[in-house]
């Protein structure tokens, strides 16, 4: 062939194609005939065909197609025509038995989405406070107080440690205290209005110590004046739209104009430190009666600490808790209070002495993700090794033939991951559905985004773990099969195959009656915090803080509400009756042991708070004159017992600096969480400040009653909103966190419970196939449908038993170390035990009895003549 | 046995080896059979055939002759060896011992 002079080129990529793959043997030679091909063709036919028919012969020429590699035993060196092979015979396996594909697929899909939706929850739980620049370095100031034997742990410290620590401890760096601003009502710019904000006094500190940088306005000076303030972003967005927030005035309360100084980028969801609105600290040492930088009494800060690396916080705390006693004015007082530092990333999940708060629900649903994921490896396992012998001519011929035991096990591993790999895309795509749905539950905002390594990191983990506790056990036996034994036909189908199952199945149902128990149990238990006697009524009652000017005519509110046709009581005091604050240790009896740490709360209130709320009087009588008769106090049953006054009414009582007399002893009743055990109290009577409003109604006119109050409020307190909460509404808002808990644990216990059910219906479904042929013999000997259903339903009836036996204890264990975290919880009573048994047995014996009825119920002729 | 058993397509491309004689190579036998056969050749397929005469060494080569239009590389020229000439001598052989024990009538009898 004559040379061709060629103007134009083949495809670059191609002709890289050719160099990468072509043996460099050959290469040269090769490259040479198809570029002088090249110029021939596209001579003859152009350009476009020459470089078609140049990739086409390219392609022809990749290596396994052209020269074959002689130094291969097998002609493909990955095996490609056996791969394939696999690949057929496990989608025809799959496709021919759909109801156990269904049920493996399914059943694991549910699974790793349970644990996935699980592992969501406990990661963002272990997040908290976990983005801080210097998080391994900052602390909660919490303090131990000894009262009579106890130690109690509070996480506030006095204003003053504060500014001791930044002065006289060695090590730290940085000292911050942040206390919620209650006093905020209504925030207002131009026209618009703003409540519900969370508003907080915050050391100018607070945004360097935390990573919450100033995006706009000056990190080293966020308050140039006690009238600035600092907002986040969405608050910015909020108020002035797209207009520059800084120096723009904000009205709070209607009184005063705060100018905006800073803007701090949103608070994350996984912090505790969720503030919109700063103010700075400086206000209190105006608003306070003494200034928080001197007044040791008081301790209501949260106060973190930021220390040098190597510092030992153990050395910080005890030198915090020698000048604490080195100021606080009562001597014995002070020799029982433990200064201590908590690192901030256990605030979240710790409470101030370092046992678990929140951890413990982490770590139960930690278990449970676990849980879940293995009772869909067991389904697995289970279907399986039973449908072994079905396989086994195969893995015999394919020995005969020459496939060695690592062979047969790679195959099956490999369909095991066929599988694993199907349920994996199902559980993303149902997660991706619930996700809003599992969000609006738990009360989080989870995202399954990319970035999220860690998660995707122990999800590959999770799938490759399953894979191999679920995928071993089978291979390993199909592979160990005899090929002489198998083409025999003489496999013994496994005793002991059989009795691993009904161990699994065991197992199986050990997790799912104590997660049974424990739903029942949680349930309960949240269901007695919810209806507990409280020792007062808390119905039909709404309450507000009274704003503006409504303090100062609170007499004649009173009366205008009073004579309101469906309000039949109206009272106030100086506290929220759910979660009373204030407690004091300044108090004195007749006979006061000067070495007791007694601590009391107190609340000041109207004459007529007691009968209001039906409070039970044990001794004594109510308050009795005019309000400023500030000479009387009621204690309450722990108060008494506590400070160990013996006939309490009459004797002298002092609080602060006001001495008077106890006049009567009031029933315990609940004013703080029930996780709480119930403290002692003391109600009083001062002229001071009472701003927190309760209005009772008749129930049926609760809408007019409101109608009525709103008018009055509109006369009284113009600037704000009128804002208004029914007493048993908050008090369920106080255990919202719980009832999502027990929630979610209601909803993952019924999963666990329904893939482990899938798991026998499918093994039941198996039984039953295998023994058609002995149903119909028996039939047709005269078996009754009743008899053969008892048959085949016994078999799993007595590994449930077993499973329960062994969950009671368990159980028992398990639900007994929860209730104790409450001071207050139920009983366990074995009623529980028999329900979880009884329901998890009605289960099984419906799923199972399913397949046996039809089973039993089938003519007996169609199956043998089949045969 | 399968050293010396020559497929039909391996004997053609044998052939036009010794038909080019010294200017044997992919591309010269690619076209030659092209022309002589009237079937499309790949030259992906007369490749693999080259190399799997040279497996069974009925076909010796060595690089050489580069041109322009082939972008300066040398081609892989390709001569047949004498087991190579043996392996077509006896395939033309074993042709003729079948013709030769054709009965004439066959070609003359027409349908039957």
């Amino acid at each position: 062939m004559p040379d061709q002079k060629y103007s134009s080129r083949p495809p670059r990529w191609a002709v890289k194609l050719l160099e990468r793959t072509c043996p460099p043997r050959d290469r040269e030679e090769v490259q040479g005939d198809l570029l002088e091909l090249y110029g021939y063709w596209a001579e003859l036919y152009g350009e476009g065909v020459a470089r078609r028919k140049y990739v086409l012969n390219v392609l022809g020429l990749l290596p396994s197609f052209a020269r074959k590699n002689r130094y291969s035993l097998s002609p493909k060196p990955l095996h490609t025509d056996m791969l394939r092979n696999y690949f057929t015979v496990a989608v025809r396996n799959l496709l021919r038995r759909k109801t156990y594909t269904a049920i493996n697929v399914g059943g694991l899909a549910l699974g790793m989405t349970t644990t996935v939706l699980l592992l969501l929850w406990v990661q963002d739980e272990l997040s908290f406070d976990r983005f801080h620049r210097n998080g391994e370095h900052i602390y909660l100031v919490v303090r131990e107080i000894d009262v009579s034997g106890n130690q109690v742990t509070y996480g506030y410290a006095p204003g003053p440690v504060a500014v001791a620590a930044r002065q006289q401890v060695p090590g730290v760096v940085q000292a911050v205290r942040t206390i919620e601003n209650t006093e905020v009502g209504v925030l207002a710019y131009g026209d618009k209005t703003f409540t519900g904000e969370q508003c907080g006094y915050v050391d100018p500190a607070f945004f360097t110590l935390f990573n919450f940088p100033v995006v706009k306005g000056n990190d080293k000076n966020p308050f140039p004046t006690r009238q600035s303030i600092v907002i986040t972003q969405s608050v910015a967005a909020r108020y002035f739209g797209a207009a520059e927030p800084l120096g723009k005035n904000v009205l709070v309360n209607g009184k005063d104009y705060y100018t905006v100084t800073g803007v701090i980028n949103d608070i994350p969801a996984n912090s505790d430190l969720r503030f919109d609105v700063f103010f700075p600290f400086e206000i209190l040492h105006k608003t306070r009666w003494k200034s928080p930088d001197e007044d040791w009494g008081n301790s209501g800060f949260k106060t973190y600490l930021r220390l040098q690396p190597g510092t030992s916080p153990q050395a910080v705390g005890q030198r915090l808790t020698a000048i604490n006693r080195a100021n606080l004015p009562d001597a014995v007082m002070a020799s029982k209070i433990t200064t201590k530092l908590q690192p901030l990333h256990q605030v979240h999940l710790y409470h101030p002495d370092g046992t678990e708060a929140g951890m413990q629900m982490v770590r139960i649903f930690g278990i449970v993700a676990v849980v879940v994921l293995l009772i869909a490896c067991v389904n697995y396992v289970n279907l399986s090794t039973a449908q072994a012998t079905q396989r086994a001519r195969e893995v015999g011929i394919r020995k005969v033939v020459g496939a060695g035991r690592g062979q047969v096990f790679g195959q099956f591993i490999g369909e095991s991951a066929l599988v694993f790999t199907l349920a994996f895309l199902l559980a993303c795509l149902l997660i991706r559905l619930l996700l809003p749905m599992y969000n609006e539950l738990s009360g989080k905002q989870l995202t399954l985004s990319v970035e999220n390594t860690q998660l995707f990191v122990s999800l590959g983990v999770t799938l490759l773990v399953t894979l191999l506790v679920a995928g071993v056990y089978p291979a390993l036996l199909l592979s160990s099969f005899q090929p002489l034994h198998v083409l025999k036909g003489k496999l013994v189908a496994g005793r002991g195959g059989s009795s691993f199952r009904k161990l699994l199945v065991t197992g199986q149902f050990t997790a799912s009656v104590v997660l049974i128990v424990s739903t029942l149990i949680i349930g309960r238990q949240l269901e007695y915090m919810r209806e507990k006697e409280l020792g007062y009524q808390k119905e039909n009652v709404f309450t507000f803080w009274m704003r503006g000017d409504m303090g100062k005519h609170y007499e004649s509110i009173r009366s205008e509400l009073q004579a309101q046709p469906g309000i039949t009581g109206v009272t106030a005091s100086n506290s929220n009756m759910l979660d009373l604050r204030n407690d004091t240790g300044d108090t004195d009896w007749d006979g006061k042991d000067p070495e007791r740490m007694f601590s009391v709360y107190t609340a000041n209130v109207e004459s007529d708070f007691l009968p209001f709320f039906n409070l039970q009087l044990l001794s004594g009588q109510g308050f009795k004159g005019a309000q400023g008769d500030s000479a009387q106090f009621i204690l309450n049953e722990t108060a008494v017992r506590r400070a160990g006054i013996t006939n309490p009414v009459g004797k002298r009582f002092k609080l602060w600096r006001t001495e008077g007399i106890i006049i009567g002893v009031v029933r315990d009743f609940h004013f703080k969480s029930m996780h709480q055990a119930i403290e002692p109290m003391v109600f009083y009577r001062h002229k001071g400040w009472r701003g927190k409003l309760y209005i009772k109604t008749t129930g049926r006119d609760a809408a007019r009653a409101i109608a009525a109050t709103e008018k009055l409020w509109k006369r009284y307190s113009p600037a704000h909103p009128f804002q208004y909460s029914f007493l048993d509404d908050e008090y369920d808002k106080y255990y919202k966190a719980e009832q999502r808990t027990g929630v979610l644990f209601r909803y993952f216990a019924g999963i666990a419970i329904f893939i482990s059910c899938l798991g026998l219906y499918g093994l039941a479904t198996y039984t039953a196939q295998k023994r058609t042929r002995e149903i119909s013999i028996r039939k047709i000997l005269g078996a009754s449908v009743s008899v053969i259903v008892v048959l085949l339903s016994r078999e799993f009836i007595k590994p449930v038993v077993i499973a329960l036996a062994v969950a009671v204890p368990l159980a028992w264990y398990a639900a007994g170390e929860w209730l104790s975290n409450f001071a207050y919880s139920i009983d366990m009573e074995w009623w529980v035990f028999g329900l979880a048994g009884a329901l998890s047995l009605m289960v099984v014996l419906f799923s199972v009895s399913f397949q046996s009825i039809k089973a039993a119920l089938a003519n007996p002729a169609d199956s043998l003549r089949s045969a | 046995m399968k050293g010396t058993y020559l497929g039909e397509f391996e004997e053609i491309v044998l052939l036009a080896v010794c038909v080019l004689h010294e200017d044997a190579y992919g591309v010269s036998i690619t076209d030659e059979i092209n022309i002589r056969t009237g079937r499309p050749a790949h030259l992906s397929a007369v490749h693999t055939a080259l190399y799997r005469l040279e497996e069974k060494g009925l076909v010796s080569s060595e690089l050489g002759g580069a041109t322009q239009a082939r972008g300066g590389r040398r081609k892989r020229l390709f001569r047949v060896t004498a087991a190579g000439k043996t392996a077509l001598r006896e395939a033309r052989e074993l042709r003729n011992q079948f013709w030769n024990r054709i009965p004439a009538v066959v070609w003359e009898g027409g349908a039957i």
